[in-house]
Parts: structure tokens; sequence; C-alpha cells
């Protein structure tokens, strides 16, 4: 038996402990942390396949030796450690910030559509990423992330601005028009750009959106970003619920909503920034793994956004899984895979509230 | 305790909706806010649980301004329900009535027995027990509007601020609501500042009428004090026959007539 084949079975054996413990209390409200649970196993069994399978397939046991024991002298090793381990760690970072950001933006806009992509954030990105492509094209990786932000920051505060003026609450039309209009616009500007500049190239293939080419320098260089994204969305996570309940409700509750806004919305560019620049602004993660997760543990956003990030996770390394295995040794880009599975998705939810208006 | 407004002055954009309120709140009373549509009456409500800030002017609660207090502080002495609030999808009427808890929590916010205990006692009060796991939206108008005041009586304040809440129920449901809001009063020393709009409803269950016409107010006192045919016609501007009702003993208005324009 491998070593890898022992941790499955350990994991399983902790994962029903766990559960046999939760289930024995209060069933329902520890529903979610079942959710954690096996999201975290799909996770780790992903991890191990996104290693495995590609253009060449490797064995568990070089994928074993790649990471703890390498030698750059075996070519499986070497394709390993330079692409599929940074690729799957990308997916895991990328999948978590674009799902994380989608639930905060949903929560706080109390907007079922809003999401990065919708509400024209990694166009926003996208537009920084083109400018400084061609104002700094030796620029480090550094300086492109920044310039990444500045673009979701740009798109975030045109949002915020147009959605203020009028009567706020809760405009998912609106908001989503916004997003759109946005997105057209930053994308006129970008493609404008590459073409004069003759960065086409560069731009369609970023525009796709992918984690293939990714190197274990810039998931360093990210992780940082990421993680901070993160440990602020976590902290966040109880005040979006309160906001969640509308404006007033949560000035009664006690909430501050000016700084909720505030760290809500410096968590969604710090994730969706740092995920843009890397992956490209892979679409409808961000808006389909939040609603999947909320119908299974509910409205409480301290369950929604660790199992929203488990799950985003876990569907982007599916994705980009499935990217490698359509059209081998060809790859697929993940952006596609995910739109495919998204827009679908994306049809049910908005004749469902059409549905919930006519009522 | 003691609550007040001091010259406080509101406006929205150029406009002055609100002018120089002096208003005392009583304590342990209900209070009710009346006027015409776009009075201001909503305005004040508003301004007294700092949910809109005024131009000028303070609101003080023991001696302290509540718009440089701390707003979760606050939170601790006043709940307030808004007009019509909308709840996420898929919300169950416990997970709700759980967040009046927050002004006492930090972080994470982990329930303790105490918090378990007042929510339960919350959801009973109310009559909200046997619907605590069911979805918001799987409820009638009127337990729905008794979920959300369960929310603003497990956040165990002293002081409840209501905004209209009994507009869009049918009037078996306004009965119920207003019924419950007098329990609360009476058996549990809330004190409670709303705004209804049905007179006979103000009379039958008010302690303190406040009548607002364009943003000042025009009258106040009990019900009988207020509701007389010379007030409805200043701040409503109709002519209304008030008569005694003999069940209740209170003031019953019948408006017949707007006042002819002139």
């Amino acid at each position: 038996m491998t070593a890898e084949k022992e941790d499955y079975i350990l994991w399983l054996v902790l994962a029903n402990f766990y559960m046999g413990i939760t289930m024995n209390t209060n069933r329902k409200s520890h529903l979610w942390m079942v959710c954690l649970a096996v999201l975290f196993l799909l996770l780790l069994l992903l991890s191990c396949i996104s290693m495995q399978v590609g253009a060449k397939n490797i064995s568990p046991d070089a994928i074993v030796k790649a990471l703890f024991f390498y030698d750059s002298s075996k070519s499986s090793q070497v394709i390993i450690r330079t692409s599929r381990f940074p690729r799957t760690l990308a997916a895991i970072m990328v999948g978590a910030s674009f799902s994380v950001s989608g639930a905060i933006m949903q929560g706080t806009t109390r907007n079922p559509m809003a999401s990065p992509s919708i509400l024209g954030i990694n166009a926003g990105a996208g537009f920084g990423l083109a400018l400084a492509l061609i104002f700094f094209p030796a620029a480090s990786l550094n300086m492109t992330v920044l310039c990444s932000f500045l673009g979701a920051a740009l798109s975030t505060a045109i949002i915020f601005l147009v959605s203020s003026f009028g009567r706020s609450n809760s405009q998912p039309l609106k908001l989503a028009l916004v997003g759109t209009a946005i997105t057209a616009m930053f994308n006129a500007v970008s493609q404008a750009l590459a073409v004069g500049f003759k960065l086409s190239q560069d731009l369609t293939f970023w525009n796709a959106g992918g984690i293939s080419g990714i190197r274990l320098a810039q998931i360093r260089l990210l992780f940082p970003y990421t993680l901070s994204g993160l440990i602020i969305a976590f902290f966040m996570a109880r005040s979006v619920t309160i906001l969640s309940l509308g404006e007033e409700v949560a000035v009664g509750l006690g909430g501050k909503t000016r700084q909720i806004r505030f760290f809500s919305s410096l968590a969604v560019l710090i994730l969706t920034g740092s995920a843009v620049a890397i992956a490209g602004p892979i679409g409808f993660i961000g808006l389909v793994v939040p609603h999947a997760v909320r119908a299974l543990v509910g409205m409480d956003y301290r369950k929604v956004i660790p199992c929203g990030m488990l799950a985003g996770a876990v569907l982007l390394l599916l994705a980009d899984i499935v990217s490698r295995l359509i059209h081998p040794p060809f790859e697929t880009p993940v952006g596609a895979v995910t739109a495919l599975i998204g827009v679908p998705f994306f049809i049910g939810l908005a004749n469902k509230n059409r549905k919930r208006g006519e009522k | 305790m003691e609550f007040y407004s001091q010259n406080v002055d509101i406006s929205y954009g150029k406009n002055k909706i609100v002018e120089d309120l002096n208003l005392r709140i009583p304590e342990g009373r209900v209070t009710v806010i009346i006027g015409a549509n776009g009075s201001g009456k909503s305005t004040i409500l508003k301004a007294l649980c700092r949910i809109l800030h005024p131009d000028r002017g303070e609101v003080i609660l023991d001696g302290k301004n509540i718009y440089t207090q701390s707003t979760k502080e606050l939170a601790k002495r006043i709940a307030i329900l808004p007009q019509s609030p909308e709840s996420p999808e898929g919300l169950t009427v416990e997970e709700l009535v759980s967040y009046g808890r927050s002004p006492y929590k930090a972080g994470y916010g982990k329930l303790d027995a105490q918090d378990k205990e007042k929510i339960a006692w919350a959801l009973r009060v109310t009559g909200m027990t046997e619907f605590a796991d069911r979805a918001l939206e799987q409820l009638s108008g009127g337990q729905r509007q008794r979920a959300w005041i369960a929310l603003c009586i497990s956040q165990d304040t002293e002081i409840l601020f209501l905004d209209e809440p009994t507009t869009f129920l049918d009037i078996a449901y306004q009965l119920d609501i207003l019924k419950l809001l007098s329990d609360l009063n009476q058996n549990y020393k809330k004190t409670i500042v709303m705004v209804i709009h049905d007179l006979n409803q103000v009379a039958r269950f008010a302690d303190h009428v406040v009548a607002i016409k364009k943003g000042k107010i025009t009258c106040e006192g009990s019900a009988e004090e207020v509701l007389t045919p010379e007030n409805l016609k200043q701040v409503f501007g109709v002519l209304a026959d008030v008569v005694v009702d003999q069940r209740s003993k209170r003031p019953l208005c019948i408006p017949y007539d707007n006042i002819p324009s002139l």
C-alpha cells in the first residue's frame, strides 16, 4: 500500500469519526461541518488526481517523490514540480478567492447576481493588467498584481458610486446592468490598447482564463495576498450576514455599516485582484458556488464563507482537470469549462428570480 | 431612562424635511407618531434611532448624544424594526432571531447559554416557537412580522422602534401585532415608539400621540387630547367626527370629507 492510499484511509476514518460526533449532537446545525469535512476530502482527492492526470499520467509514487525527495533528472518529477503542483495550488487559491469574493458581494449587496465577473471587477482587473503590459512590459509580477488590484478597485469604486445613487436597497437589475456596462467598457478599452500596442495574443490568452502556465514563484508571490484576503473575509463573515438583512436592520443590530462595506470591499479587491492577476477573469465560480453553498448550509456567512472557500477550490480543480482531459494533449481554457458549468446555472437563477418577482 | 431630541434639523438635498424638532419620549409608554404622507414622521423615527443623522441637533439618551456613541452599545438599548424589511432567501426564523444577539457578540459570535435562553424567550413571547425551523419566505405576512419582532426583542433592549409595523397586513394580523406590542409594553416594560396610520388603532394602543405636519410637531399628548376634529383638520386636512368608542372608551375618528381646497 502506498503512503498516499494510507492517507486517504486515515482521512476517511477521521471524517467518519467526526461525522459520528456531530450526528449525535445537533444534526441540523452541524450539517455545515459535515459539508466542510466532505469538501475538504474532495479537495484532497482532486488535488491528488490533478497531480496525476494530464498529457502524461504520473504515478502516485513519483508525485510523493517529486514533492519530498525531488530528483530533477526524472522527467515525471520535473513535470510535477514545475507544472502540476503549481497549477494545483493555483486552482485551489484562485477558486477559493473567486468564490469567497462572490459570496461576500452577494451578501453585502443583497444581490443574488453579484459576483466579480458580473459586476465588472474582473474586467477592471483585466484593464489594469493590460495597462501594466503596455507601460511596464518588463515589470515584475508584483507590479502586475498591483495594476490588477488598481483596475479592480476602479471598477468597484464605479459600482459603489453608481449604485449609491437613488434608493440603494438591493436593485439586482441595476447593479447587473452597471456591471455589464463596466465590463463592456473596460474590455473595449483593453482590446483597443491590445490592438494598438500589438499585445492581442498575450491578452487573448490571458483573457481565456488559465492556470496551466503557472510557476511556483508566482504562487509564492500571490499566496500572502490570497491568505490576507481570506483572513479578512473570515473576520467579516458575521458582519456580512448582518448587512445581508438590510442596511437599516444592520444599524439596529449595532453593525457599523460603512466599516463593514469597506472591509468587505477590501477583501473582494485583494482576492479578485490577485486571482485575476494569475489566472485571468475566470467567470462564474464567484456566481455559482455561493448559491450552491447557501442551498446546502443556509444563509449564515460564518458557514457560507468557509464552505464556499473549499467548494470554489474544488470546482476550479475539477474544471482544470476536465480542461486537460477534453482533448489531450491540448488544453481547453479552464475559463471555458467553468462557463460551460456556469451558464445554465445563471439562466436557471435568472428564471427563478423572475418567477419570484411575478408572485 | 431619559430620551429626547434637541433642535433636530433634517434635510434631503435642499428640502428641509424636519425643522427644529424637540421631542421627548416618555419611558415605559407606547408613543405613536402620526401625520400625513410626506409629513416627515418616518424621517423623525429614523433620526431618533440613528438610522439617519440629522444636519443639526442632538438626540439624547440618558445624557449622551446617540450620534456620537458606539452604535453597538446603543444596539443593547434600542432595537429597530424598519418598514417592511426583506429577509435573504432561505433564512430560518431561529437563525434570524439569533442575530438579535449580535450587539453582545464579538468576532465569530458563538452563542452561549444566556443567548440561547433569550432567543427561546423571544420566540415564545411572539408565539413563533413552533415555526423556529421554517424559512421566512414560507410564512404568512403576519407570522413573518412576528419573526422580525422576535429578532428585535431577542436584542433585549429597553426601547423598541417600529416603522409602520402593520402596513401590508390584513386587519386580523394588524390587531394581532398591535396586541403583541401592547403586551411587550405592559408585561416587559418596553418603551415603544412607532409610526402607524390607522387613527382608531392609534386611539386604542397609544399612550402618547405625536402629530407631525411639515416636519414640525403640531400637537402631542394623550389620544383624547390629540385626536380632536380641529387637530385632524389641521394635521391631515380632513373633516371628521370624533365619538367615544363604547367598548374601549377611547376616541373613535370617522373622517367624512377632505377640506375643500380654496
